[in-house]
């Protein structure tokens, strides 16, 4: 008995050394011109539901550990909301990204994005010879109804070194 | 031994031959009472004095080697120190440093090496210690204490080079070897050492080192590309004549041709040439062509600001001459928008070079020290003992302070 509460102790405080924090700040700026974007944000999963009708800073505070996943889904537009001869459209610009304050575009590089792309654009730019990719990477805008995602991994400073390039570290 | 290749001074009396290499194996000083004790005082939040050099750069807005190291077990030292620590692959070695005693269960994985004093030049700001040029010409000027650096460098005891580099091959994670001189590539030692780990088949190890750019060795430079990294930094001030004139023996013509060398070589081999000036007195009014130079062929420039001897610091310039240095330096910086730089090139040499000249400019901004006109004495007196012995005049070679080397020139 002592032996097995001894073995859950050890687990429970690995268990615990092996959460990070993490702060995470992402900046959207919405375009729309008849009703705004209706999205879905969050992390890991756990997305709330958000009407985008203005720039928009989203905080996220957390501990976890492993692999994370920044997600935004947009879900609201529809073929209506492109006017092309009048430059109107509906969409969601990823601005920014941040962890911890430290900021750099490469986080946004880093994203990928499976659009749903408009059956009519699709076939068209199918019968041009240019199928769209499934998922586009290095975006910083949705365009089209879909999902878009950032992964990183925990502790999220060696993920931001490896990023940015800094050089080898001490392991 | 040291800690650190910046260290201001040594963390004991250097009298004290306990805590040499001849007497004592890295392992043993990697976890000996004076490195423990600054261990712990790393751990603190105060400044450690053995490490000014790095605080002196941070204060005027410069990536310290301290930052730089932090930035190697990931510690974000600038924008998240708090967090970045916690989270850093070091932390539990840091805490376990913290609750015994300053004691570690690592070994040293970042070695840095001089390889004796053995030197071709007498660099204005440089010491007896480290040149055998200067010890030589200290002796001929009689001053006796200086030659006791002729001679008597470690390298030549055969049985702690031996014993030493076997300790070296024995680091189990030893990833980066580092070496100073003296001029590096005028010892033979070099070469035996790359030898020694490359017999071993440690070709993970990376290797960087110091010269003067006076030198080219091919067959050592063979041997270096089977290497994983291998990062040549070479010491140079100017592009003018003003580089041999601090660098005094120097051939700016020779080291110009060495610098398209190293960096030929470099591009071969998909390695790194590195630009390392010691910016003072003498080197900042002129120091914007080393930056241009470092543009124009994309290198990166790690130029700490020398302040030792003090006479060699630019703070102790008059207000008007730092202004006309100041002045090369804003219309460096307005040539090119330093944020307007190519975001995939991991070296970021444009914003380094920046941040060189940006530091400059705040240094030549600090209020002149009260002793500024006794320093400018002492620097005649010093320039004009060389200028004697190397056939040089500051007076050409820097018209500006021409007034003061014709006024201090009587007080010889």
């Amino acid at each position: 008995m002592l032996k097995f509460f001894i073995l859950n102790c050890v687990n429970i405080s690995i268990d615990i050394a092996m959460l990070f924090n993490v702060n995470c700040c992402v900046t959207l700026i919405p375009v729309w011109h008849k009703d705004p974007p209706e999205i879905m944000i969050g992390v890991n999963d756990d997305l709330k539901p958000v009407t985008l009708e203005f720039d928009r800073n989203f905080v996220f505070d957390y501990q976890s550990q492993g692999l994370q996943k920044l997600q935004i889904k947009l879900l609201n537009k529809t073929d209506s909301d492109t006017v092309l001869d009048q430059g109107l459209d509906k969409a969601v610009i990823v601005k920014q990204i941040s962890f911890f304050g430290i900021r750099d575009q490469k986080f946004i590089w880093k994203s990928q994005y499976r659009p749903q792309y408009s059956l009519l654009w699709y076939q068209q730019q199918c019968e041009l010879g240019q199928q769209p990719q499934e998922i586009l990477t290095s975006t910083d805008r949705l365009s089209w109804n879909g999902e878009w995602w950032l992964e990183f991994d925990l502790p999220v400073f060696t993920w931001i070194h490896r990023v940015q390039d800094l050089g080898w570290i001490y392991h | 031994m040291g800690i650190c290749c910046q260290e201001e001074h040594k963390l004991y009396q250097e009298t004290d031959s306990q805590f040499n290499i001849r007497n004592m194996s890295l392992k043993e000083w990697f976890n000996s009472e004076p490195v423990r004790q600054f261990r712990l005082k790393m751990l603190d939040n105060h400044r450690n004095s053995a490490c000014y050099r790095c605080y002196i750069e941070e204060d005027h807005g410069g990536n310290s080697r301290r930052f730089k190291s932090n930035m190697k077990s990931v510690i974000f030292t600038g924008t998240a120190f708090q967090t970045s620590w916690t989270q850093s692959p070091g932390h539990r070695h840091f805490v376990y440093s913290m609750n015994n005693d300053g004691a570690t269960e690592t070994y040293p994985i970042d070695l840095h090496i001089d390889l004796g004093n053995y030197c071709n030049l007498a660099c204005k700001m440089c010491n007896a210690k480290a040149s055998s040029t200067i010890a030589s010409q200290h002796v001929r000027w009689g001053i006796k204490d200086s030659a006791k650096y002729l001679g008597t460098d470690w390298t030549r005891d055969l049985e702690t080079w031996t014993r030493f580099k076997q300790e070296l091959l024995d680091l189990p994670g030893l990833n980066n070897i580092h070496l100073m001189g003296g001029e590096t590539l005028l010892t033979d030692r070099f070469l035996d050492l790359v030898n020694t780990v490359d017999q071993a088949g440690r070709h993970e190890i990376c290797f960087s080192f110091v010269t003067n750019g006076t030198v080219w060795k091919p067959e050592l430079m063979s041997v270096l590309s089977k290497f994983r990294r291998v990062g040549i930094e070479v010491s140079v001030e100017t592009m003018t004549d003003h580089n041999a004139y601090v660098r005094q023996g120097t051939d700016q013509q020779l080291l110009l041709q060495n610098l398209e060398r190293y960096q030929f070589w470099a591009a071969e081999n998909n390695q790194t040439v590195t630009l390392r000036p010691a910016v003072g007195l003498l080197t900042a009014g002129y120091y914007d062509t080393l930056l241009n130079y470092a543009l124009e062929h994309k290198l990166v420039v790690k130029g700490p600001l020398c302040y030792t001897p003090d006479f060699l610091d630019m703070r102790i310039l008059p207000d008007h001459i730092k202004d006309l240095y100041i002045s090369r330096y804003q219309r460096f910086l307005s040539d090119y928008n330093a944020e307007d730089y190519n975001a995939s090139d991991p070296n970021k040499f444009k914003h380094i070079v920046a941040q060189q000249a940006h530091v400059v400019i705040q240094r030549l901004r600090s209020s002149r020290p009260n002793n500024s006109e006794l320093l400018l004495e002492k620097m005649v007196h010093h320039c004009q003992r060389w200028d004697k012995v190397y056939g040089l005049d500051a007076k050409i070679l820097y018209p500006e302070l021409r007034e003061y080397f014709y006024r201090y020139s009587h007080a010889i």
